[in-house]
């Protein structure tokens, strides 16, 4: 009976949490746009242009899922409804989603290609481009390139004993990345190392590395004096960015074709770099820039209302400060994810663990498999709840990853924790006449206590460190701030997401420690280590 | 010496006497051994018990006494063989109905150290759905029983000697006032001063209670200190099943007149 009651607790918990993060569809459900970016500056910039126009020009409500990872991510969120738009590249289309091995040479015939494939297999319309081509392209600073005499890279062979190679994960594991470049240019002797595109520039700077990938567009080579090679075998897919739209979407709201087509071609390269410069080195806000880019084109109505956000260049206490509210907000997030995720394992796990003590046979199966769990890196679990029908984009997809991230350590410890008590002490309890269930509840449970809240401290410090990353997905928390502060360049912001989110982890691990002391039975020696081992 | 009841003439199990408390016949436990072929732990064992008699199962380490005692409260199920307690037949007994009727004592005390004296001796009350003050009362009078301070009821089985524990253990056993109580080498963990002076305790708790116990050990010393009879086992039999002095004067067979030799000398008794 207990049990339940406490199961309704925690789904309603769930969905509250549910409920606040995603708010509830307005009455009529036509009224609500959702667009979405991958978690970069310049995707960001131009689904905030996009936000905004529609706002200004349609009765939609927009809704912004800006910080959706990576391109597997935001697609399979698009495919499945959860948002209706986002800016994309022909090239990403033509090489990912396509899956095209053979390379595409003209802008235009790419562009013509996913159109008609994207709209033929899945509905999904690629409106009129925004005007740049934001292809890959390899970087190195100006005074490096300079000594060894490098300009295209063809060259890169030539120097392989010498040069150090710093390369974005996406870049190494992209057939139209580094693979793909390997072969094309013939670079087998380099051994490229991965690492976040938001550190690669520093990297650079201190010279760390010496070739790093970015992108045509980057805002950043407005600011290091970097020379951009020539890709002289023309590798390089073309990367023309255009609005991606449900052709459901489309016809719901006949008024956004002509409105987003009026975007098209407004940004060349130069155009893009600059207002991705504005956001990275200026420290302006998304709101701000693109506002200031749609008044310059006269797409907004100078009269309209703004949203614009205090300006980022600050101290790290004025901005802590200053963040204090949103803070507060995304820490009520985060406990409600890992909360809602650590309550559900603890129902599934315990009573687990206990029936494994019961059925010796499947103890290693099961264990087993809550491991092989454990070792799917987060990211990529997290990703994996996105097409799950129910789940999607946002918080029950967090909750279900967190939740059998926190398995492990809760089932293999109750099984351990029964099995480790003195085999001596349950045949007395039995030879005394008290019942299985009474052993359980009287014996085993109590002297297994301190091993199974070891196990549950491990896992709630893990779901509260997995769950920075669950913004990836939308679904808010800590990890918001950190997201974006990588992208941007910006420590601060990234402390001021980091920083709670540990003093979380702290916390709540003493409190559990508090939890755990008045739970273990005076009678049981004092614990010898203060920590989950 | 001798308990409330007298003890029957020989081991002879068809004699005829009044129902008694226990009794075995030709009851055989084979447990499945690490090669597949089975180990015979206990091979055809008759005994029977009188009601208030203090009978000792006495024997070298591994011939078959712990499991012959585990038999009697169904923690381990015969292979062959039928065990009454109180005229009835266990198989048809509710395994736990059964064991609550049955004090258990291990060695060591068996005490459970998240509970405290009061709550390992009031746990079968508490199950009982005994009132809270009626447990008290009985814990109390249990703790003069076995000679121990009221003050230690608050205690916890980790701030108590093995003299203490071993007393705790005891009166646990009896909280239910069980007609019947099994002892597995009760004794066994405790220096020689302090189990002389249980088997003292002993003797005059079962003078005044009357339970029918029976009691493991590998000290022929004690068994002829504490039993009315005394079972010597070898290998899974009772080889032979008497009082002290039919073991010193009429040993039945060269092994028994050499175990009396050897521990009787062994133990200092
Ligand atoms: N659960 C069991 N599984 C297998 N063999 C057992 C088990 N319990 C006891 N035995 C074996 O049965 C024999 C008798 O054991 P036991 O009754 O404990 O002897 P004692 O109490 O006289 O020392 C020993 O050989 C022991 O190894
Ligand atoms: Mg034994």
């Amino acid at each position: 009976m207990r049990l339940w009651a406490l199961l309704a607790v925690v789904l309603a918990l769930l969905g509250h949490g549910v409920a606040t993060a995603s708010p509830e569809p307005p009455p009529e459900p036509q009224g609500v746009l959702v667009i979405g970016a991958k978690s970069f500056t310049e995707s960001r910039l131009l689904g905030e242009i996009m936000a905004q126009l529609v706002e200004a020009h349609t009765a939609l409500r927009v809704e912004r899922r800006p910080n959706l990872g990576g391109t597997t991510v935001v697609f399979s969120a698009l495919r499945s409804g959860e948002i209706d738009l986002y800016p994309e590249y022909t090239g990403t289309g033509w090489t990912i989603q396509l899956r095209h091995e053979e390379r595409v040479d003209s802008p235009l015939r790419a562009f013509l290609a996913v159109q008609h494939a994207f709209e033929e297999r899945w509905d999904l319309v690629w409106l009129d481009p925004f005007g740049f081509s934001n292809g890959y392209t390899l970087a190195m600073s100006q005074e490096r390139a300079e000594a060894l005499g490098i300009t295209r890279i063809s060259q890169l062979r030539e120097h392989s004993g010498e040069l150090r190679l710093g390369f974005s994960h996406e870049f190494l594991e992209r057939e139209d990345g580094y693979p793909g470049l390997r072969r094309a240019y013939d670079l087998e002797g380099l051994d490229p190392r991965g690492m976040e595109h938001g550190l690669a520039y520093q990297a650079l700077a201190q010279g760390e590395v010496d070739v790093i990938d970015t992108y045509t567009t980057d805002g950043k080579l407005e600011r290091y004096h970097l020379r951009l090679l020539e890709d002289d075998a023309h590798f390089f897919p073309p990367y023309d960015a255009a609005p991606l739209v449900r052709g459901e979407t489309l016809r719901a709201h006949p008024e956004l074709l002509p409105l987003l087509r009026r975007l098209g071609f407004s940004l060349p390269d130069a155009r893009m770099r600059a207002l991705n410069y504005e956001v990275e080195e200026n420290k302006r806000s998304f709101a701000d820039v693109a506002r200031e880019f749609l008044l310059e084109e006269g797409l907004l109505d100078p009269s309209s209302p703004t949203t614009t956000a205090p300006g980022r260049d600050q101290g790290l206490l004025a901005l802590l400060w200053s963040r204090r509210i949103e803070t507060l907000r995304l820490v009520g997030e985060h406990l409600a994810l890992t909360g809602a995720a650590v309550s559900l394992a603890i129902i599934v796990a315990v009573p687990l663990g206990l029936v494994l003590t019961r059925r010796e046979r499947w103890a290693g199966p099961v264990i087993g498999a809550t491991a092989v769990i454990q070792t799917i890196p987060s990211l990529a679990l997290l990703a994996f709840m996105i097409p799950v029908p129910g789940l999607g984009l946002g918080t029950t997809s967090a909750v279900v990853a967190l939740f059998l991230y926190a398995l492990l350590p809760i089932v293999r410890n109750t099984y351990a924790g029964v099995r480790g008590v003195d085999p001596e002490l349950v045949e007395a309890a039995r030879g005394m006449g008290l019942t299985d269930a009474q052993v359980l509840r009287l014996v085993e449970l109590p002297l297994a206590v301190r091993t199974i809240m070891a196990g549950v401290r491990t896992s709630t410090v893990i779901s509260i460190g997995v769950a920075t990353l669950a913004a990836f997905i939308g679904a808010g928390g800590l990890g918001d701030p950190i997201i974006t502060g990588l992208q941007l360049d910006d420590t601060g912001l990234i402390l001021s997401g980091a920083l709670p989110a540990a003093l979380l982890a702290v916390l709540t691990d003493a409190l559990l420690g508090g939890l755990e002391r008045l739970l273990v039975p005076r009678g049981l020696a004092p614990r010898r280590s203060a920590g989950p081992p | 010496m001798i308990g409330a009841a007298p003890s029957p003439p020989s081991h002879d199990v068809t004699a005829t006497a009044p129902t008694p408390m226990i009794e075995l016949r030709g009851v055989r436990k084979e447990f499945p051994g690490p090669t597949g072929t089975p180990v015979v732990a206990v091979d055809g064992v008759s005994l029977r018990v009188a009601a208030g008699e203090l009978l000792c199962l006495i024997g070298t380490s591994g011939c078959g006494k712990t499991t012959t005692m585990k038999m009697i409260n169904r923690l381990v199920e015969p292979s062959d063989g039928e065990i009454r307690v109180d005229g009835r037949d266990i198989r048809e007994r509710d395994p736990t109905v059964l064991r609550r009727g049955i004090g258990y004592v291990i060695q060591k005390g068996g005490l459970f150290p998240h509970l405290s004296v009061a709550g390992n001796v009031g746990l079968l009350c508490r199950l009982e759905g005994w009132e809270r003050a009626r447990i008290e009362a009985r814990v109390a009078e249990l703790l003069q029983l076995v000679n121990l301070a009221q003050e230690l009821a608050t205690r916890y089985p980790r701030e108590l000697s093995g003299g203490q524990r071993q007393r705790v253990g005891v009166a646990r056993a009896l909280a239910l006032d069980p007609p019947l109580v099994l002892m597995d080498e009760p004794f066994g963990a405790l220096d020689p001063i302090t189990r002389r002076q249980l088997h003292a305790e002993l003797r005059q708790l079962q003078d005044r209670v009357g339970k029918t116990i029976v009691l493991v050990t590998h000290d022929l010393g004690e068994a002829f200190a504490l039993g009315d009879r005394v079972a010597l086992m070898d290998r899974g039999r009772i080889v032979q099943l008497g009082t002290e002095a039919d073991f010193r004067e009429r040993p039945a067979t060269p092994f028994v007149e050499e175990f009396v030799r050897e521990h009787v000398r062994g133990s200092g008794a």
